[in-house]
């Protein structure tokens, strides 16, 4: 698995609009989001010239995993649809806390289904890449909109991951949102500290 | 009848640090009442289980939190063997709690998870049903106020 990271306008020629065409696959075809498409592209008002993108590509150059990173000092999505999920708190405005959203390591289309363990290894190799592009754009903390199944894959993981507050039901399903640190224990779950076998190109 | 200054010392005072966890002791977090409950049940968990050849019957989550703004939460995970008995799934009890020494020096989130696990077994937190999902995947959800 090949990891690309940029902006919309960094990513290599087509791959922008492979990525929509992904997301739209994922999270409104399989999941059942009530998102704005743009026919077979998913796409939001979250999705600017400075939004940086985490996009994994198989052998056959396909599509097959996403992230979504956002500065918290500009308009993002936990803080203009979900502030709710704050359980009271201040919503963070800060240069070093960035929001993920769309994260995604679900095959689609041709892709073949994969193992647990493979679909584990996948999940920990984008977050991991996830983790060195925030960390590289000045992050020390994401925030993060999600599913209980999510939390529970990265505690299970090691993450240094922990809610805000009690989850929410939204369009009928439990979501939460969630601090993950960029620190150490995070690092370290994710080999990063070690020698990492991740290939990120800006 | 105890006078409501009274009151308010035994009840734990509740704030958020820097970092969004509520730090407090054990010994505050058992006077908590938490009075908001959900339970569901979880396809995509009961799969996680078969995946791991462990034989369940049914699997799903818990939240408990107490009142609303800056409410203390806690969830976990369980599952049902073949006699339908419920018990708690093997992995962390999530919450947004911090536990604290008397000094204040954190216990650390793996401790924290343990006090709360252990917190658990001590409280009747088996639900008295449980609403089979309708559709694979949509949890419907029991929930209940106190």
């Amino acid at each position: 698995m090949m990891v690309v990271t940029g902006t919309a306008s960094q990513l290599p020629a087509g791959l922008e609009i492979s990525l929509a065409a992904y997301r739209h696959s994922v999270f409104v075809e399989a999941l059942g989001w009530q998102l704005p498409a743009e026919g077979w592209l998913e796409r939001d008002q979250f999705d600017r010239g400075d939004t940086v993108y985490v996009v994994a590509q198989g052998e056959r150059g396909e599509v097959c995993g996403c992230a979504r990173l956002l500065p918290t000092i500009k308009a993002y999505l936990l803080g203009d649809i979900f502030p709710e999920l704050m359980n009271g708190s201040s919503l963070p405005h800060d240069r070093h806390i960035w929001e993920l959203s769309r994260f995604s390591t679900m095959p689609v289309g041709d892709s073949l289904a994969v193992s647990r363990e493979e679909a584990r290894a996948r999940f920990r190799t984008l977050f991991a890449a996830v983790v060195e592009v925030a960390s590289a754009q000045g992050a020390s903390r994401l925030i993060t909109v999600t599913a209980l199944g999510v939390e529970r894959i990265l505690r299970s993981i090691g993450i240094h991951a922990h809610r805000v507050g009690p989850p929410r039901i939204l369009d009928g399903r439990p979501t939460l949102a969630m601090w993950v640190e960029l620190d150490s224990q995070t690092r370290q779950a994710l080999g990063l500290c070690e020698a990492c076998d991740v290939r990120v190109k800006q | 009848m105890t006078p409501s200054s009274t009151l308010g010392a035994l009840l734990p005072k509740v704030s958020v640090s820097f970092d969004g966890y509520v730090r407090l002791t054990f010994d505050a977090f058992t006077r908590l009442t938490f009075r908001n409950k959900l339970v569901w049940e979880d396809s995509d968990l009961m799969q996680e289980f078969h995946d791991e050849f462990f034989p369940v019957r049914r699997a799903g989550y818990c939240e408990w939190a107490t009142g609303e703004g800056n409410a203390i939460s806690v969830g976990w995970a369980w599952f049902a063997g073949s006699d339908m008995e419920m018990f708690i799934a093997p992995g962390h009890v999530n919450s947004n709690v911090m536990f604290v020494t008397p000094k204040y020096y954190d216990l650390g989130a793996t401790k924290t998870s343990e006090l709360l696990r252990a917190w658990l077994s001590s409280h009747p937190w088996r639900p008295e049903r449980i609403l089979k999902s309708p559709e694979a995947g949509l949890p419907r959800l029991c929930t209940s106020t106190e």
